[in-house]
Formats: C-alpha cells, sequence, structure tokens
C-alpha cells in the first residue's frame, strides 16, 4: 500500500521530532507505549535514536503472550495432555515455558496439538473431528477477544458441543490503571493502543487524563504514527493540558466497534481477579466465558491444576513489563536468556520488550541513551 | 464461489500443517500474538454466511465479516485472528 511509504518518511519524521524536542524544551520525559506493536515498531525503526534523548519510551505490558502467569501454560499442558483432546493454540503460545516445559515440548511427548490462524479454524477442527475434543487456547486483549467472541456464538448456533475455549483474554485499561497505581512508576503520558481502542474506544481511557491528569494518544503502527502521537503527548505536556486524543483517525472511532462489544458482552464476563506476570493480581482484568456458555468452557469441562507457579528466581519479566528496568538491564539478557533458550515470555514473544530489544534494537544507541541520562540525572543530583 | 473457497482451505490447510511456531512476517512479526490487525483488501463478499475472501500478501483467505458494516471488493478492512474488526 502506498501509503505506507509516507508513515515511513525520515525527513518528516526527523521534522517532527525536532519540533517534539522544541516543545519538551529540555525537561525529561517518560512516555509508556502500552502495545506490543507499538514496541516492535519502535526498536525495529529506531524510533527513540530519531527522539531526542530527553524522551524516554517505557515499554508497557502489551504483550499478551507476556503477560501470562507460567500456571496458566501449566493449566493449557494440562488440558492439551489429556486423552482424546485436540488442543489448538496461536503459533507463538507453543514456545512459551510452563514449569515443566512448554506446549512444543508436550506436542512432541505425543499430545496433539496444532497451530491455527483463528479460532474459527479450530472450530473448523472441531467439525471435521466429531469424535475428538477440541480446545482452543484463547489469548489476547480486546483485539483478539472478538474472534473468540464470534466462534463461540457460531458454536452454539450450530450446536458444535466438541469444542470449547481455554479463555485467557485480558483486558488492557486495569493493566494501565495498576500501572498508574505502582509506586514506583514515574510516568509523564501514554502512546495507547491503536487496534485495542479500534474495538473498545476512546471513553474507556477517560480517568487516564481526568483523574490521573496523564496525557494518552492512540497511535497506529507505522513509525510516524507513533513519533506524532508521541508529540501530540508532549504538545498536551507543554500546554499543562491532559486529555484523551487519537491520532489513528483513520482507523480508530471514538465510539469503537459497538458489533464487536456487544459479540464480547454476550459470550464473556470480567473475572473478580486475575494474576498478571509481572502487575500480580489485578482485579477485573480478564475474562471468562458467560454461565450461558458453560458447556464451552474449557475450564468446566477439563480439570486444571490451577497451581500458582513463580517465576524463576533468575527471571525478571516483571519489573521489565512494569517499565522499571530496560531489557538490556535484566541480569540474564542475553547471556543465559536469549530467544533461542528463553527464560521469560519477554523474550519467548516476538512482540516481548525482550525479544524486539535482542533482534533489532541493540542496532540502535538505546542503551547508550540511557546511560546518558542516568548518568545526567546522577550529575545533577550532586550539583 | 464455494468452490474457490473450498480449495483455499484445503491450500491453508496444508500449509498450516508444515508450520510448527508462529508464522512471522518479513519484519520478524507475529501478527497474532502482538495483537495488532492487517490490513487486507476485499476479493469476494458471501453477506448471507457474514464471511469474505481477501487478498493478504502471497495468499487468499475467508474472514469473517459479521462485526464490521457491509464491504465490497475493493474495500480495506482490518483482520485479526481471522475476523474483520475495522475498515479502513
Amino acid at each position: 500500500m502506498k501509503y505506507v511509504d509516507e508513515y515511513r518518511d525520515p525527513t518528516l519524521a526527523s521534522r517532527v521530532a525536532a519540533d517534539i524536542e522544541k516543545l519538551s524544551a529540555g525537561r525529561d520525559l517518560k512516555i509508556m507505549e502500552v502495545c506490543g506493536g507499538h514496541t516492535h515498531t519502535i526498536y525495529k525503526h529506531g524510533i527513540e535514536d530519531v527522539l531526542p534523548p530527553n524522551i524516554d519510551m517505557i515499554h508497557g505490558p502489551g504483550c499478551p503472550v507476556c503477560v501470562l502467569p507460567m500456571g496458566r501454560i501449566d493449566d493449557a499442558i494440562a488440558i492439551a495432555r489429556k486423552e482424546n483432546v485436540i488442543f489448538t493454540t496461536f503459533g507463538d503460545m507453543m514456545r512459551v515455558p510452563g514449569s515443566g516445559g512448554s506446549l512444543l515440548d508436550a506436542k512432541a511427548e505425543g499430545a496433539d496439538i496444532r497451530f491455527v490462524y483463528s479460532p474459527l479454524d479450530a472450530l473448523n477442527v472441531a467439525r471435521k473431528y466429531p469424535d475428538r475434543q477440541v480446545v482452543f487456547f484463547a489469548i489476547g486483549f480486546e483485539t483478539t477477544a472478538p474472534s473468540t467472541a464470534v466462534t463461540l456464538l457460531r458454536a452454539q448456533a450450530e450446536g458444535i458441543m466438541n469444542f470449547s475455549v481455554f479463555c485467557n483474554h485480558v483486558a488492557v485499561i486495569p493493566a494501565i490503571k495498576a500501572i498508574l497505581d505502582a509506586p514506583d512508576q514515574r510516568l509523564d503520558g501514554f502512546v495507547g493502543p491503536g487496534h485495542v481502542t479500534m474495538v473498545i474506544g476512546l471513553e474507556p481511557y477517560t480517568f487516564i487524563a481526568q483523574e490521573r491528569h496523564k496525557p494518552i494518544v492512540m497511535a497506529g503502527f507505522e513509525p510516524l504514527d507513533i513519533i506524532q502521537a508521541v508529540h501530540m503527548v508532549v504538545l498536551q505536556i507543554s500546554e499543562g493540558r491532559a486529555a484523551v486524543e487519537n491520532q489513528y483517525v483513520r482507523v480508530v472511532q471514538p465510539e469503537g466497534n459497538k458489533k464487536a462489544l456487544e459479540a464480547i458482552a454476550r459470550t464473556m464476563e470480567l473475572r473478580p481477579t486475575f494474576e498478571w506476570r509481572g502487575l500480580g493480581f489485578i482485579p477485573f482484568s480478564a475474562m471468562q466465558l458467560r454461565p450461558e456458555f458453560a458447556p464451552w468452557d474449557a475450564e468446566l469441562r477439563f480439570e486444571v491444576p490451577g497451581i500458582r507457579v513463580a517465576d524463576p528466581k533468575a527471571c525478571q519479566c516483571g519489573e521489565v513489563l512494569r517499565g522499571v528496568i530496560k531489557p538490556w538491564e535484566c541480569r540474564v539478557f542475553g547471556s543465559a536468556c536469549t530467544p533461542e533458550t528463553p527464560i521469560g515470555t519477554c523474550m519467548v514473544s516476538p512482540e516481548g520488550a525482550c525479544a524486539a530489544y535482542y533482534n533489532y534494537g541493540r542496532f540502535s544507541m538505546a542503551s547508550e541513551r540511557h546511560q546518558f541520562r542516568v548518568l545526567r540525572s546522577n550529575v545533577n543530583e550532586c550539583a | 464461489m464455494k468452490d474457490i473457497w473450498q480449495n483455499q482451505q484445503i491450500h491453508a490447510e496444508q500449509e498450516d500443517q508444515k508450520a510448527q511456531a508462529c508464522e512471522l512476517d518479513e519484519e520478524g512479526h507475529c501478527i497474532t500474538c502482538s495483537d495488532e490487525a492487517i490490513a487486507v483488501t476485499i476479493v469476494q463478499v458471501d453477506p448471507e454466511h457474514g464471511r469474505a475472501l481477501v487478498e493478504v500478501k502471497r495468499r487468499r483467505e475467508e474472514i469473517d465479516i459479521t462485526l464490521i458494516e457491509p464491504v465490497v471488493p475493493g474495500d480495506i478492512v482490518l483482520v485479526h485472528a481471522g475476523i474483520a474488526i475495522g475498515k479502513i
């Protein structure tokens, strides 16, 4: 598509970045991009090298693979190992380590685990194998929940009873709230997730601006989308404003996608609590199937261990997910923990901050800029 | 129309069986895991079943279009996990 070129124009990027530098007037600002897709774009296109050095992009917990605690992976593997089950999953979940191995390990040991692009594919598998129990491992934020919802509605309409969903959908707003509630956060603004917002609309973010007085701007996924969104955040800060704004106007409507929200509301409800890797238990932050859809709920159909598993001692994914440390500051980054031998989920998923930095960011000046910022703030403290 | 889709589906299944893990695009990006939708072009529409045939990179796929406003061939929609959730 031709407009991709316009959204990657380096001259325009430099011009917008220069304006950001002028507006921020040398003030150190920490801006969190929530979405894993944004983290990936930032590292891949070296956006931090384009932005002025006083702008620090903090990587948020917007990777749905990364935020699943190991105990839930163990539960998925337990279901996959059950007799007569065909366990279907998005590809990236295959390599995520549980306490005793991954889904890929379980597959190597004989479990029937299959990779699908869509829960609708999983439903097709259920139609094709009526004597087998087909389970779909549902993960993702509100961008992905609609696909699970539509699949459940189809399963109900067609009376397909050998299909069930192991639901691990999570919601973005409670995660942002948990980050704002954290005592160690020093964020000045947010770049919001473009496609989640395409579904949920702008209204749920209002509390961030009105109660917490932080600007938040929804952004698209091209490099200039993100740079322009940062510009809009910094402009608000320079004017002493805090509002919910939309940079991604070509896609995001303020009211969101009402049909998608309706499908989600018909099939799912919020769990009282759910554990997020790195953020702990957050109330009303994840979805489970509504009672009307109990026949398609894998957690009711199958027994799962449901055991809470702590992260490996060496793993600092939690601190990376909260934006407290950068990937290269993790003690095992690049040594014991690499994409080939991941310890934690930030490295397993290509959208995790650590994998993104390992694959692209090492060729940027990101860590040097960070050292410079730390040094400068130490010097300022001594002066 | 149905025959074309059946052939597409068989071809897609054969491709899927070869895949062991996430299919990363040429930018090393896992679209599904990143919770990001991709833009695709509508090729054919089946409004009765709420489905459409779309062109995405190297191949044609069938998607669900029940969550967006009516579309026609040539429209660009945003798809995630097999469902269209927005329109450009």
